[in-house]
């Protein structure tokens, strides 16, 4: 088709931006190492405090930024695709909160004071029990199904989180508890890079396997069926693809919202609204968006610095109110 | 190609919507299966594509259980309209016509020249080449039919299921549709269509197959299966008939079991 050229060119210029992005959020940092800094450091020989800055600090948060923000463009534009909703995202199959809850546990039995890795660890856990509930609760069941049985889990880890904050009587336990719900990738080490892209990985595979029969599902379930769509696989591979890569994201970096829900909206007409063609585009465009942001709050100078979570939803917010005022004057409810 | 539908029961919870029902398709037939609502009609259609609720008997293409072929398999001999005409996105129409390749498609490179020459057969087929190009969201409710239509054609299986293809539409693209699957039976396909239309049943179809309450009540010619007995029986009205030069004439005229008469 005549589109595809145009297609490929998109492709192209979102990896452009993403390398320059990447490179800038290597190089960008607090005052006295930006780079200026950086050469100020290379003239004066200090090349060992040099690598240290680049390697245990800045390339652990870029890679994070880029593969954390590709994890959520990607899981939204699938959602989006095999739920058939334009408002789906990683969170309303419930993934990002049960990860979260394991991390909550983590930090409240002081697990992680012990032993920091529980934190990433109990997440993933518990992202992974969430895609059996997911799976035993709604593995044959309609779409509907699906949805309510997420809706019910992130309820239930909500409730859990909320009793975790109840009971803590220490009031530093709290407080770590709520600053890592807020989502940041500020400190990690490549300890987490290493931990958690095996599951980004693996989930992004998944993820991809699930294109094509997303664009048979535009027509609806029946009319997939017809054309030869397995039903059940599709909805293995969406499910436990998105369980695996945000639930090894949100383990990382807590929760990190409506980068999967703007992401995919904002690139699907540019797309020629093409589901499989959607998903590389909201993987490069999620990772733009999310080194973009860990870019303002690095640069941003405010007294306690911004965490990534809170910058995401306060642009994604405004942009979901915006979404519905559409929605509403394009049909009418 | 032909399908054979043999001793079929569906039951939902304790209700059998669909009961020892047995008919065939097969190839350069029109069928017309037709029934009150509820009789049955959608629920045998989904079962023979694998979807719903779980049945008992055989279904079989040219005495292969369908079981025993792959979906992909399946797919290539049996094409389906469904009666849902959402498509979610605001997809090219072309585009959607395409999909009908699916089962011919591997991987994600350029479409075959085989794919865009029998996406081009369909859309001339349903006289949509004018509008090819425009989103599916924009198109009116008879040229989305025609496309979706063009659809289940661009799959060129030899045989072609439709559930209610002309509901919602206006008389001209009613006729347009019946002329589309009648054309198709004509080249060579076996076309079984679902139709609340008696009139546009009675003048297009081969044969129908009258249904009611999950069982075949009459099946063959349609002055046959549309007599007065049958039409009182299973839909409670009673018909205007004439035979015309050009073919059958019925008109539903009005109910039988009115309260009070």
């Amino acid at each position: 088709m005549s589109d595809r050229p145009r297609f490929f060119l998109l492709l192209a210029a979102l990896a452009a931006i993403t390398t320059v992005l990447f490179a800038s959020s290597v190089v960008v940092g607090a005052a006295g190492t930006g780079v200026s800094g950086l050469l100020a450091m290379v003239d004066e020989g200090d090349t060992q405090v040099l690598s240290l800055i680049i390697w245990e600090i800045r390339l652990p948060r870029a890679i994070l930024g880029l593969t954390i923000g590709s994890t959520l463009g990607l899981a939204g534009a699938t959602l989006q695709g095999y739920l058939r909703n334009p408002i789906a995202e990683p969170g309303v199959i419930g993934v990002s909160t049960a990860a979260a809850l394991g991390g909550v546990i983590a930090i409240y039995t002081g697990l992680s004071l012990a032993f920091p890795l529980a934190l990433p660890l109990m997440a993933i856990g518990g992202a992974l029990v969430a895609v059996l509930l997911l799976q035993a609760l709604a593995g044959a069941g309609s779409i509907l199904t699906l949805i309510l049985a997420g809706v019910a889990i992130s309820s239930l880890c909500g409730a859990l989180m909320s009793l975790a904050l109840n009971l803590s009587d220490n009031p530093f336990a709290s407080l770590e508890i709520v600053f890592w719900l807020l989502g940041s990738i500020t400190d990690r080490s490549m300890t987490h890079v290493w931990l958690a892209t095996p599951f980004i990985f693996t989930g992004w595979l998944l993820l991809a396997t699930s294109a094509r029969a997303l664009d048979a599902l535009s027509l609806g379930e029946e009319a997939a069926l017809s054309l030869g769509v397995d039903l059940k696989r599709v909805r293995f591979l969406v499910v436990s693809g998105t369980a695996i890569s945000v639930g090894a994201c949100t383990a990382v970096s807590g929760v990190i919202g409506f980068v999967g829900l703007v992401v995919p909206h904002l690139l699907r007409p540019l797309v020629g609204h093409q589901p499989s063609r959607l998903l590389p585009a909201s993987a490069l465009a999620g990772g733009i968006l999310l080194l973009s942001a860990d870019l303002l709050v690095r640069t941003i100078d405010t007294p306690t610095e911004l965490k990534l979570g809170v910058v995401t939803a306060l642009i994604g917010g405004p942009f979901f109110l915006f979404l519905i005022l559409r929605l509403k004057s394009m049909y009418g409810v | 190609m032909k399908l054979e539908v043999t001793n079929v029961s569906i039951q939902v919870r304790h209700h059998k919507i669909v009961d020892d029902l047995s008919m065939t398709l097969d190839q350069g037939e029109l069928i017309g299966l037709i029934g009150p609502n509820g009789a049955g009609k959608s629920t045998l259609l989904r079962s023979i594509i694998g979807a719903g609720h779980r049945s008992t008997g055989g279904f079989a293409i040219d005495g292969v259980p369908l079981s025993e072929l792959s979906a992909l398999q399946r797919a290539r001999r049996l094409a389906y309209l469904p009666q849902e005409r959402h498509v979610e996105w605001q997809l090219p129409a072309r585009a959607v016509v395409m999909l009908g390749r699916f089962p011919y498609r591997h991987g994600f490179g350029p479409p075959a020249p085989e794919c865009e020459a029998a996406v081009d057969r369909a859309l001339a087929a349903v006289e949509a080449t004018s509008f090819a190009q425009r989103s599916v969201t924009s198109l009116s409710g008879g040229e989305r039919a025609r496309i979706l239509l063009a659809r289940a054609l661009a799959v060129e299986a030899p045989l072609l299921m439709a559930d209610e293809p002309i509901a919602e539409l206006d008389p001209y693209h009613q006729i347009h549709v019946m002329e589309i699957l009648r054309d198709k039976a004509n080249e060579g396909s076996g076309v079984l269509a679902v139709l609340h239309d008696l009139t546009l049943a009675a003048r297009f179809m081969d044969r129908l197959i009258l249904i009611d309450r999950g069982q075949v009540v009459a099946e063959g010619r349609p002055d046959q299966v549309l007599s007065d007995a049958n039409l009182q029986n299973v839909y409670k009205i009673s018909t205007l008939q004439e035979f015309t030069s050009s073919g059958p004439l019925v008109l539903p005229w009005q109910r039988t079991d009115r309260e009070g008469q």
